[in-house]
């Protein structure tokens, strides 16, 4: 779920959120460069495998039949999956939006829902149902119903917000349903395309539990089997180097698609909501396609649970770790939540109160390393704490420090929309009745972004909670957290024992989806 | 009572002169409206005198306390203030009452404050526990003073309050604010880009452009002799006669006009101004100076286009004025009519 950007900032407002010509201190710029320098070490890390192993030790390294397997499962599981979740999103959010569909507010629900299933809990449905699943069909098919809400959202947030004059205007100039439909709104959403399909591809190339549970490799599963094997050998940094180059190439393809086009509302106005088409004959159609999608995205893993959950009965509730791994993941996340919005809101504040190329500058730096792979920033990790300080290696900071750096967009983002409705003519109002700068920003700036930090610790907490690579390489020995230990269970073929834990984790992701879908659906302001 | 006295003040933001050597005085319980168009630097004035912004040269006094100077800054609140923002400003979290208790401290809450202030500005107090967002943006502009009121600020400054409400509205809001500075007062600026407001505000008006303090003085003198072509032009519809001075006299289209100001400067041809409240058309003339060119009726006024045709009138000078009348029929375009001034007039040189 990182990087669903459903920022909710107003736009076209006139209360002014940035201070005009007024620089920002130089202790928060220092303090954003220390971030900025701190998030980035996973980018340096890679960087540096290039260049202390040196090319000679990396190319037969990376090139070897294996790594080219690798390489083409990687690459046909993006190409395909993003292209097949972009439409089914796409589909769903027009369907959902803009059609006069039986039980619209129903399935606007349930379209989203699939994100409060991790991946690989998904998949243990999927593979404990259909033992027979695996090979790039099964990482396909699996991986599509569980990302597709990636692009649903921004794409049902967008075409809410779309002006519906500009699809009237298309009308009254000759256009048909479908035609407007492909000339005015396909093209108003391709902001949202781009920015899901990178989420969807960055998902897709850093997922691991998904994948390993059905046997299908990819560079993430390669590295963790390797990661066992050797360690953090070359073999596995060779690997890590291919996967963040590919993530690099996707990041800055998709920043040069993007341009510099804005599809902002030009001009002001009652913010409408669109006309519905009715869909006569092919209503039966959509909601039978909706239908079987949601079938197979929850319908499936939600039964073989329900199954686990029955054949477990009351002992798989009672073993002894499950006590455990709840207080130890709330712990965890907890203080990866709580991190996270302390390293964000620097970044944040320089960003929405002093906008310019410097905050750009450094605020994009912090969204480079969270678009790694956890397994990258996990390598990067376990390389540098054992060179600088050993005595970090496996501990709670580390672990930590791995959650801000993976989970910083998702904090960002709310602190930002937040920030942006804090309007600055408050805290000069509170300072003309006799506050000072800090006690003002207290008083009237903190209670207004205090839902954002709420939205944003949870959605960090929530993701932390689901986190599984990363927490496998970096934890203390002998932390228990629910990820792991449903993994370990599941990857055990202990189906029955892993389900308590399944189902644990669904709760724990669906507050998170919860907010995330609100924040999309809210109405723009103005 | 206090007194403001600002001098030599400068200010770049981003590198740009915003603000360029300006003084204004303003006396103890007086009101000042500072006048100009957007970016001429008139906001950005207000926010260096409420110490949200330090300036890079000169000095601002409230009564004899220096507050901002190369030296000295008192920040925003320690200086007294009391501000209105365009929009109001008021917390979206606080209801109407914590609103303007914001600034009041301690005893002072628990008192009769809220009440009173929102009574000094017209606003009901059952209104006292809603939220902003419950209000209309009269109300809302409304509670933003009482706020910026109650703790009996020293200076009171606004920036743009009325802009942002309907024109009925803000006459109605305007005459509550003054009533309101009137009954306390309190020494107040205000800024806006509405030359009307501007003039009908204060006992006192300042001209800003481009960073420079045009003009200032008592509304009736600047509007009367207005020290600039430009300056006369932005503070109500100005029609400039092409004449020719000798002394006192000035000769022209529409004959001879007593020269009360004469603003004239090195060259070009010099320009009488004329308000159309001087002006007068005689449709039945026995001689016509004038042919109306063009015609259009907008409810109780016509806005006639009229080509001097009179001695010595230039051939392409066409004057534009709104013409009150009860009879908007007859003023169709041809007709030939006899345009005449009353009144003194202040003579400018235009440079074409």
């Amino acid at each position: 779920m990182d990087n669903v950007t459903t920022s909710t900032a107003p736009r076209g407002q006139r209360q002014r959120i940035a201070s005009p010509g007024s620089r920002p201190s130089a202790l928060l710029l220092a303090l954003v460069c220390v971030i900025a320098v701190a998030v980035l070490v996973p980018v340096g890390f890679v960087a540096s495998v290039v260049a202390q192993v040196g090319w000679p030790t990396l190319a037969p390294l990376i090139f070897r039949p294996k790594v080219g397997e690798l390489l083409v499962n990687s690459v046909l599981l993006v190409v395909i999956g993003v292209p097949l979740c972009v439409t089914i999103g796409v589909g769903g959010a027009w369907l959902v939006e803009r059609t006069i569909l039986p039980g619209r507010r129903l399935w606007a629900v349930l379209l989203a829902a699939p994100l409060a299933v991790p991946a690989f809990v998904s998949s243990y449905g999927w593979v404990s149902a259909v033992p027979s699943l695996g090979g790039l069909s099964g990482g396909l098919l699996v991986a599509t119903l569980a990302y597709f809400p990636l692009v649903y959202l921004p794409a049902a947030a967008t075409i809410r917000r779309l002006d519906p004059s500009l699809e009237e205007t298309a009308r009254s100039l000759g256009h048909g349903s479908w035609g407007v439909f492909f000339t005015v709104v396909l093209p108003q959403l391709r902001l949202a395309i781009w920015g899901g399909g990178l989420v969807v591809a960055l998902h897709l190339l850093s997922e691991y539990g998904a994948f390993a549970l059905i046997r299908f490799d990819t560079f993430t599963t390669a590295i963790v089997v390797q990661y066992q094997s050797t360690f953090a050998g070359p073999a596995a940094s060779a690997l890590g180097v291919v996967l963040a180059m590919i993530c690099l190439v996707l990041l800055v393809l998709e920043a040069s698609t993007r341009g510099h086009a804005r599809y902002a509302k030009v001009g002001s106005g009652s913010g409408r909501p669109g006309m519905r088409l009715p869909l006569g004959p092919f209503a039966p159609v959509a909601v039978a396609a909706l239908g079987v999608l949601v079938m197979l995205s929850l319908g499936v893993p939600l039964a073989s649970l329900g199954r686990w959950l029955i054949a477990g009965g009351a002992a798989a509730w009672s073993q002894p770790e499950l006590g455990t791994a709840v207080v130890q993941t709330m712990l965890l996340a907890g203080g990866g939540a709580a991190a996270a919005i302390a390293v964000a809101m620097p970044v944040a504040w320089l960003a929405v109160r002093h906008p310019g190329r410097i905050a750009r500058t450094l605020e994009g730096a912090t969204y480079v390393s969270s678009s790694l792979p956890a397994i990258i920033v996990a390598l990067a990790l376990v390389t540098v704490t054992l060179r600088t300080v050993p005595a970090l290696y496996q501990t709670t900071w580390t672990v930590v420090f791995a959650y801000v750096i993976i989970f910083m967009p998702r904090a960002l983002v709310s602190l930002r929309s937040g920030l942006a409705q804090a309007p600055i003519a408050l805290e000069e109002a509170a300072r003309a009745l006799g506050r000072s700068p800090m006690v003002a920003r207290m008083h009237v700036t903190l209670p207004l972004i205090l839902p954002a930090i709420g939205a944003g610790a949870a959605l960090v907490g929530l993701g932390a909670a689901n986190e599984l690579t990363a927490t496998l390489l970096l934890a203390p020995n002998g932390t228990r957290t629910l990820a792991t230990q449903f993994w370990s269970a599941s990857s055990a073929v202990a189906y029955a024992n892993a389900a308590p834990y399944a189902v644990l984790l669904i709760l724990l992701a669906a507050p998170a989806v919860a907010i995330l879908f609100t924040q999309s659906r809210k109405r723009e302001r103005g | 009572m206090t007194s403001l006295t600002i001098e030599q003040i400068s200010k770049d933001l981003g590198g740009l002169p915003v603000l360029r050597a300006v003084s204004l005085s303003l006396e103890a319980g007086s009101r000042l409206a500072v006048v100009g168009a957007s970016g001429s630097g008139k906001s950005t004035l207000l926010r260096l005198i409420a110490g949200f912004d330090r300036p890079d040269s000169g000095s601002v006094r409230i009564d004899d306390s220096l507050v901002s100077d190369d030296a000295v800054f008192v920040p925003a609140h320690r200086r007294g203030i009391g501000y209105v923002a365009q929009d109001g400003a008021l917390f979206p979290h606080l209801t109407v009452a914590q609103n303007i208790h914001f600034g009041l401290r301690g005893r002072q809450r628990r008192g009769h404050e809220a009440d009173a202030a929102a009574e000094l500005v017209g606003l009901d107090v059952r209104l006292l526990k809603r939220y902003p967002h419950e209000l209309s943006g009269g109300q809302q502009q409304r509670v933003a003073l009482a706020r910026a009121l109650a703790p009996g600020p020293r200076i009171l400054l606004l920036d743009e309050p009325f802009s942002a409400l309907d024109s009925g509205l803000r006459n109605q809001t305007r005459h509550a604010v003054v009533e309101a500075v009137e009954r306390t007062g309190t020494t107040t600026v205000l800024v806006t880009h509405d030359q009307a407001e501007a003039l009908s505000f204060g006992q006192q008006i300042a001209v800003i452009s481009g960073g420079r303090i045009d003009q200032a003085g008592s509304p009736i003198q600047v509007f009367q002799n207005p020290s600039s072509p430009q300056t006369a032009d932005f503070l109500g519809d100005a029609i400039f006669v092409p004449c020719q001075v000798q002394g006192t006299i000035a000769e022209s289209a529409l004959g001879r006009l007593h020269v009360a100001y004469d603003h004239r400067a090195g060259g070009g041809e010099a320009r009488a101004l004329l308000r159309p409240t001087q002006l007068s058309l005689d449709l039945n003339p026995d001689r016509t100076n004038a042919v109306i060119v063009r015609s259009s009726f907008s409810g109780s006024t016509v806005r006639l286009d009229l080509r001097l045709t009179g001695p010595g009138a230039p051939t392409d000078s066409v004057l534009t004025f709104d013409l009150m009348t009860a009879h908007p029929d007859g003023y169709a375009v041809g007709t030939a009519v006899a345009l005449s001034a009353a009144g003194a007039v202040g003579v400018y040189s235009l440079a074409h």
